[in-house]
């Protein structure tokens, strides 16, 4: 078993090194048929990363599409219950526009739910699972932390917040502060309000500096509260060791409609996106039907990791057998077996074929045989 | 190391003195060479030269950690990226223009010709006014000349080019300045690194 690890690609030992997390955490796999209603995804386009779903109609005329992503079909088929909690963990494949190649794209994506009652237990252990996720990709990684509360609490300060919704989480999603600050004054915010606002916007990134300047904010009561529950989490986190590996950072923002409290966002050095994505997202699960129940869970994006460690492969062990007309068939069977128990892998072949070096061919009957 | 990326022509040159200035220098980089990427491994910083509309992308994905960008470009392609200083210079405006003495029709959509289609088509949607926009990729003041189009989007810096076609701004849709964008990624693990630029840049404003 130790010597298939040595074939597979990034993506795949990552997978299974987080199937075997997911498995020892008790989380059950839960499979999902590959097509999904697309009026699911149209009642809840928000919640998507990109708007357009890749759509079909069926035998019977129904109009399914190709899953753009998991957590919707996992939460209306669930059967948690504010008592009976569910915990699951899925490999699928979503498919997404990509808007730089303007073509769909296949990704690979695992991740896990928790459905049910979501407490202060449930959330750190969601979070551990997402740092122990990342160390199984890169141990030079981070995850960013945010709360919904920030950006509802600057809209509720606001006179005139709710006209200038989507510019402010623009702008906070950009860690933009010019234009986060003219905005907020537009909408009304005092200039002391503003400049705090924009100072915790700015600080992003050291847990501790930032929670401090959180604390500053006035006329916020859902973010004061929000900020003591990220204080008691952060002291948590730090005795499973890791401090170093957390960041606080106002500027991540998903869809509060769907999503509320905790959020977060992780990294490894050698890729340029984020490469997990998650957080508490009771108003989605309240949204398809299931009242009482809280939900919360995470991805991981599997698909283009590989070619961000290419250093990782190991050079090929390999050789490739030419044999002739005539050859004893058994006998250049019988030199590849030679050479595959000595740890090569070993094609055979009438003609050489591209991608050998000269030291990797071999004509049957050569020394090496 | 950090990766820059900077618009070749006047932008670029202008923002890569002001990165001279706080220490950054990586030799006559704007000179005439045809060089494209320049490293100074003494202060750890490489920049690369590449076409203004080019540069979002390149920091989107990676290439490069930091970049500067137009604000008309990052409302055009919205990159997902940070945009942490607005430099002040290149300043314009992204309007809708018209020729003199248009009048509105407002039983049909409106014909708009542009290079910023998303722009134009976001700030319309706004205004729940139905619209026909017709891509082009210069002389965008001919359009309404030619009665190919009602009014045209693009940007104005002095208004020159709109007055001697016979066309005037009718309504401004955003001020538009010069942007120090950053990876998301790269800003998590060079945070100091980026954070030093710009505050190097915010006070030579």
């Amino acid at each position: 078993m130790k010597d298939v690890l040595k074939y597979l690609t990034k993506d795949e030992k990552v997978y299974l090194s987080l199937l075997n997390l997911y498995e020892s955490m008790g989380f059950d796999k839960f499979k999902l048929h590959k097509f999904e209603d697309y009026s699911l995804y149209l009642k809840n386009k928000s919640f998507l990363t990109g708007e357009y779903v890749l759509t079909f109609t069926d035998n019977n005329g129904k109009l399914l599409a190709l899953k753009p992503d998991i957590t919707l079909s996992i939460v209306k088929n669930t059967k948690a219950t504010a008592c009976q909690s569910e915990k699951v963990y899925y490999h699928e494949n979503v498919y997404r526009f990509d808007k730089h190649s303007h073509e769909y794209k296949e990704i690979s994506q695992i991740g896990l739910e928790v459905l049910g009652n979501i407490d202060e237990a449930v959330e750190f252990e969601t979070v551990v699972m997402a740092l122990k996720s990342l160390e199984a990709i890169d141990e030079d990684f981070v995850l960013d932390v945010s709360h919904t509360a920030f950006f509802e609490d600057v809209l509720l300060a606001l006179p005139d917040g709710e006209k200038f919704k989507s510019q402010i989480a623009e702008c906070i999603r950009a860690k933009n502060p010019h234009d986060f600050l003219r905005t907020l004054e537009e909408a009304g915010a005092s200039n002391k309000f503003a400049a705090d606002a924009e100072e915790i916007l700015s600080f992003g990134g050291d847990f501790v500096k930032t929670l401090s300047a959180a604390a500053k904010l006035d006329r916020m009561p859902n973010f004061s509260k929000a900020v003591e529950g990220l204080q008691k989490l952060y002291l948590r986190l730090c005795e499973c060791g890791f401090s170093d590996k957390l960041r606080l950072d106002f500027s991540l923002l998903n869809d509060t409609d769907y999503y509320n409290g905790i959020i977060f966002q992780g990294y490894v050095k050698k890729v340029p996106h984020s490469v997990l994505s998650g957080g508490r997202y009771d108003r989605l699960v309240k949204k398809l039907g299931k009242n009482g129940v809280g939900g919360m869970g995470f991805a991981i994006y599997l698909s283009d990791m590989s070619a961000f460690y290419s250093d990782e492969k190991a050079a090929k062990k390999q050789r490739v057998i030419i044999y002739g007309e005539g050859d004893d068939i058994n006998a250049v069977e019988k030199a590849a077996d030679k050479l595959r128990q000595k740890g090569f892998r070993v094609r055979v072949e009438k003609n050489p074929p591209s991608g050998f070096k000269q030291n990797e061919i071999i004509f049957f009957g050569g020394e090496l045989c | 190391m950090l990766n820059i990326a900077l618009p070749k022509g006047r932008l670029g040159e202008k923002v890569y003195k002001k990165l001279e200035e706080s220490g950054y220098n990586c030799g006559d980089i704007y000179g005439d060479s045809r060089k494209l990427i320049f490293t100074n491994d003494e202060i750890g910083v490489s920049y690369f030269l590449v076409k203004p509309s080019d540069v979002a992308i390149y920091v989107e994905l990676g290439a490069a950690d930091i970049g500067v960008v137009g604000k008309d470009i990052l409302l055009e392609s919205s990159p997902d990226v940070y945009e942490l200083l607005d430099l002040g210079f290149g300043k314009c405006r992204m309007a809708v223009a018209a020729k003199n003495g248009y009048v509105e029709d407002l039983s049909r959509p409106l014909r708009i010709a542009t290079k910023f289609v998303n722009i134009a088509k976001n700030y319309f949607d706004t205004k729940n006014r139905e619209t026909e926009i017709i891509k082009l990729y210069g002389s965008i003041e001919l359009a309404p000349i030619l009665g190919i189009s009602d009014v045209i989007v693009d940007i104005v810096e002095t208004g020159t080019t709109l007055r001697e076609n016979d066309l005037s701004v009718i309504e401004e849709i955003v001020p538009i300045s010069a942007r120090l964008i950053a990876n998301k990624s790269s800003y998590k693990f060079k945070q100091s690194q980026i954070d030093k630029i710009v505050e190097g840049l915010r006070q030579q404003d």
